[in-house]
């Protein structure tokens, strides 16, 4: 198969919860640990940079770098909607709820694609620490930083070190800003296709995880997976799905080839 | 209906309380890092906040954190802290490393990188835990390095973490004050590619301010800069440097935000042979390189 031009990219997930309150945030956690299951099992490294977890243990939000060979070759897919229908542990009379949760999976570029001026970056420190040299102790190692041109911002407190911190903040605000770039040129660029990255996909719904009936369907290629709970350990059964869609995405673009010659 | 008493969200809620309630600064951070440790996780980041104690963590977490309400730092309490990506031994009174000591060494590196790219002598003078040589040696696989420190603890806690980040081998550590070191009794006369210091920078004044993390825990000797300014020690550490480096050597120093036109002042007074080349411009002004003749 034909390597895209960012098939080789690092990239980094965000993770984050939709809509069903508490379930939502549940099913947040659940979905990344899946990925970060998925990138043990595909040998890759991951690096956490934000993980907001809520007071019941769900999360609201999650970024991680994810390195490795052909990251975003094999997780360009992933992005979109996921949904799933179960009933919440905290329901108490029995009825399915539907909750959703949205991944969203950023090439981080290479140093050539991207260049940023020290000067358009603003860097907070926490209040207590940052100017204080010598005379202050201090362990609030949270560090955000701000685009100014675009506005775009990363915050990391993931790690005990300062500088580790921004490290990761600054790869984050690179991959977000890199990808708005991406994204501006590729909203001109009009295709027909099912599998397809970038912010379309952001709001489209493309995967269900049905809980009752114990099937995963990725509604871009239609049919159902069944073993629900193998398929979310990230695992063989979800990277079968996966190279199915890299199978169906290619088909896809040599039929947009013979329809447009 | 009231969460459980032994559910980690529970417990950061109540120490933040009894922290804030007490003016320790920093109360939900502090939390984060006890409850953390005694999981056995580095930062609260990844712990869940519906995880549940046992009664032998609870006590545990109590015991922290009833030290930290005696101002201990966190990362006595916790016996270790990260320096970029070195995990290091902590224990008082040996200086805790600052953060803008971390921004240090990556210009110290970019600078041996560039004027010394296959193997370069370091001086730490006053290594404290050792985080600047051990760093540099860490990333420079050729390198050797001497410290010294004033502090008898001091020198053993850098070597212990010499030894724990497998670095003992290239490092000698000796106890030396380099007030009272002479060019007579000196060890290493013009042997050094690079000498770097952090040494105490604080003012009399500012002194009057600290924190009891710092007053009660760690050691004086190591923030009292001394003189009107701060800055008898620094002048006697370049000095020493002077006596120590390398014809075309570089002194690294990081200094108090006020003393780096002090210093160039100084050394254009009285330190011929040595040559005030910046205060680098990052983003708190306080890195100071001098360059030998």
């Amino acid at each position: 198969m034909p390597e895209a031009p960012l098939d080789d990219n690092d990239i980094i997930l965000e993770v984050t919860a939709g809509v069903g309150g508490q379930e939502a945030m549940l099913f947040t956690k659940e979905i990344f640990e899946m990925y970060e299951k998925y990138a043990l099992f595909m040998n890759w490294q991951v690096e956490l940079y934000e993980h907001s977890t809520t007071e019941l243990g769900g999360l609201r939000r999650a970024s991680a770098g994810i390195s490795g060979l052909g990251v975003y070759r094999f997780l360009k897919f992933e992005g979109g909607v996921h949904r799933v229908q179960r009933v919440p542990k905290t329901e108490k009379s029995g009825r399915v709820h539907t909750s959703t949760m949205t991944v969203a999976i950023m090439p981080q570029p290479k140093e050539i694609d991207i260049v940023i001026k020290p000067k358009d970056i603003e860097m907070d420190f926490s209040k207590s620490s940052g100017k204080g040299g010598q005379s202050v102790n201090t362990t609030d190692s949270c560090v955000r930083l701000v685009h100014k041109p675009t506005g775009i911002v990363a915050e990391c407190q993931t790690e005990r070190s300062q500088l580790q911190n921004r490290e990761r903040a600054m790869k984050m605000l690179k991959a977000r800003i890199y990808n708005k770039e991406l994204e501006e040129q590729v909203a001109n660029e009009w295709s027909t296709r099912r599998l397809q990255v970038g912010s379309r996909q952001r709001s489209e719904k493309i995967r269900t995880y049905n809980y009752p009936q114990d099937r995963v369907t990725d509604h871009r290629i239609g049919g159902n997976q069944s073993n629900l709970r193998e398929f979310i350990s990230g695992g063989q059964s979800l990277h079968c799905l996966i190279k199915c869609l890299l199978k169906e995405s290619w088909k896809e673009s040599l039929l947009e080839m013979y329809m447009y010659c | 209906m009231r969460s459980p008493v032994n559910i980690v969200s529970s417990i950061l809620t109540k120490w933040t309380r009894i922290f804030s309630h007490n003016q320790v600064p920093e109360p939900s951070t502090s939390a984060g890092y006890l409850v953390a440790h005694v999981l056995g996780k580095k930062t609260i980041a990844t712990v869940s906040k519906q995880a549940r104690l046992s009664s032998k963590q609870l006590l545990h977490v109590q015991q922290l954190c009833l030290q930290r309400l005696q101002r201990r730092p966190v990362q006595y309490i916790v016996g270790e802290w990260d320096f970029c990506d070195l995990t290091l031994k902590m224990k008082p009174p040996v200086l805790i490393p600052r953060p803008e000591t971390e921004e240090l060494v990556h210009l110290v590196l970019a600078d041996l990188n560039d004027r010394c790219p296959s193997s370069a002598l370091i001086m730490d003078v006053g290594c404290g835990s050792g985080a600047i040589c051990l760093w540099l040696l860490k990333n420079r696989p050729d390198d050797r390095s001497i410290a010294v420190d004033i502090s008898t603890e001091a020198c053993q806690l850098t070597r212990d973490n010499a030894e724990s980040t497998d670095l003992l081998r290239r490092l000698a550590v000796h106890r030396c004050d380099v007030t009272t070191e002479s060019a007579s009794t000196l060890k290493w006369p013009q042997s050094f590619d690079v000498v770097v210091s952090n040494p105490p920078y604080i003012t009399p004044a500012e002194m009057a301010d600290l924190d009891p993390e710092l007053t009660w825990y760690e050691d004086e000797r190591a923030l009292l800069g001394g003189g009107p300014d701060g800055m008898d020690i620094i002048k006697e550490v370049v000095r020493f440097s002077q006596q120590t480096l390398k014809r075309g050597g570089s002194l690294w120093l990081e200094v108090g935000l006020a003393h780096p036109p002090l210093l160039r002042q100084f050394v254009m007074q009285h330190c011929t042979g040595l040559n005030f080349i910046a205060a680098h411009p990052d983003f708190t002004g306080r890195y100071c390189i001098l360059n030998s003749l």
